[in-house]
């Protein structure tokens, strides 16, 4: 990165002494010094575009970096296999008993301030809180130590059972 | 510079700056105009080379490894930098070479079938 800096601050400068080279030349070759310049810039493009084309040349630098880092990242993993079942079964293991917590609350909450009466409590079975509550069911069953969080919920959200 | 004398004069290939900057390294370290001058003059003025484009190729090129910079001071005692070929850009030239020496073979034999060969 560091590297790319110091070659792109230099940009300007490397282009202004090119130019210049290029208009000596033609002035040692009989040009008078105002021509030898126009023809100096003109040989040499559209200055805008070649710094625009050179910075677009590090841009991608990051991101291939990146995608050098996941393959690295895949290989180790495909590498040690026990390593690997053991990271994902504990991230999903983690991640899913949070979801499903933070999804309690919401659903508990929600039910609480949108309807303060008793109808939700009494009727049990509104349009928003019933899906969700068979979602939660749905991406748990198989985990048995998210039956105690399931097992909440009709506590808390008024829901039979 | 007249029309007929841009005529004469064949636009490079694209992809072909990089080989041809590679090529142009192996015979010492150059600044950015030298190079540029360099293909000019070894092509006899033939291949006409948009100086700017240089520079988004030798960036490239740095960016691969294939050259590196460094500070200098030029023939007129100014500051330039200078471009130089890495182990890893003889390499890559090596194959580049042949790369082209077969796509060039090729081009010419679909160009030039064998009856017709005594043009040249």
């Amino acid at each position: 990165m560091r590297r790319r800096q110091r070659m792109l601050d230099d940009l300007e400068q490397d282009i202004r002494d090119h130019i210049e080279k290029e208009t000596q030349d033609n002035i040692e070759r009989g040009m008078p010094p105002a021509e030898a310049r126009i023809a100096a810039v003109r040989k040499f493009g559209n200055v805008t575009r070649v710094a625009e084309e050179t910075r677009d040349v590090w841009s991608s630098v990051w991101l291939e970096q990146l995608w050098q880092d996941v393959r690295l990242g895949l290989r180790m993993l495909v590498k040690s296999p026990g390593f690997t079942v053991v990271a994902l079964l504990s991230l999903t293991l983690g991640i899913g008993s949070q979801r499903g917590d933070l999804q309690r609350r919401q659903s508990g909450a929600a039910a609480s301030q949108s309807l303060p009466g008793s109808r939700s409590r009494a009727g049990g079975l509104d349009h928003h809180s019933q899906p969700k509550r068979s979602a939660v069911c749905f991406l748990h069953s198989g985990f048995p130590g998210l039956a105690r969080a399931e097992s909440r919920i009709p506590a808390d959200g008024g829901h039979p059972a | 510079m007249s029309t007929k004398e841009q005529k004469e004069r064949v636009e490079l290939l694209q992809g072909t700056l990089d080989l041809l900057i590679l090529r142009t390294l192996l015979l010492g370290p150059a600044h950015g105009h030298a190079i540029a001058r360099a293909i000019e003059v070894n092509s006899e003025d033939v291949l006409q080379v948009e100086q700017g484009s240089l520079y988004p190729a030798l960036h490239r090129l740095i960016k691969r490894g294939w050259i590196g910079v460094e500070e200098g001071t030029s023939e007129n005692n100014r500051r330039a930098k200078f471009y130089r070929l890495t182990a890893k850009g003889r390499k890559q030239l090596e194959i580049e070479t042949s790369k082209w020496d077969k796509m060039a073979g090729a081009i010419a034999r679909i160009l030039r079938p064998a009856g017709q060969e005594g043009e040249s």
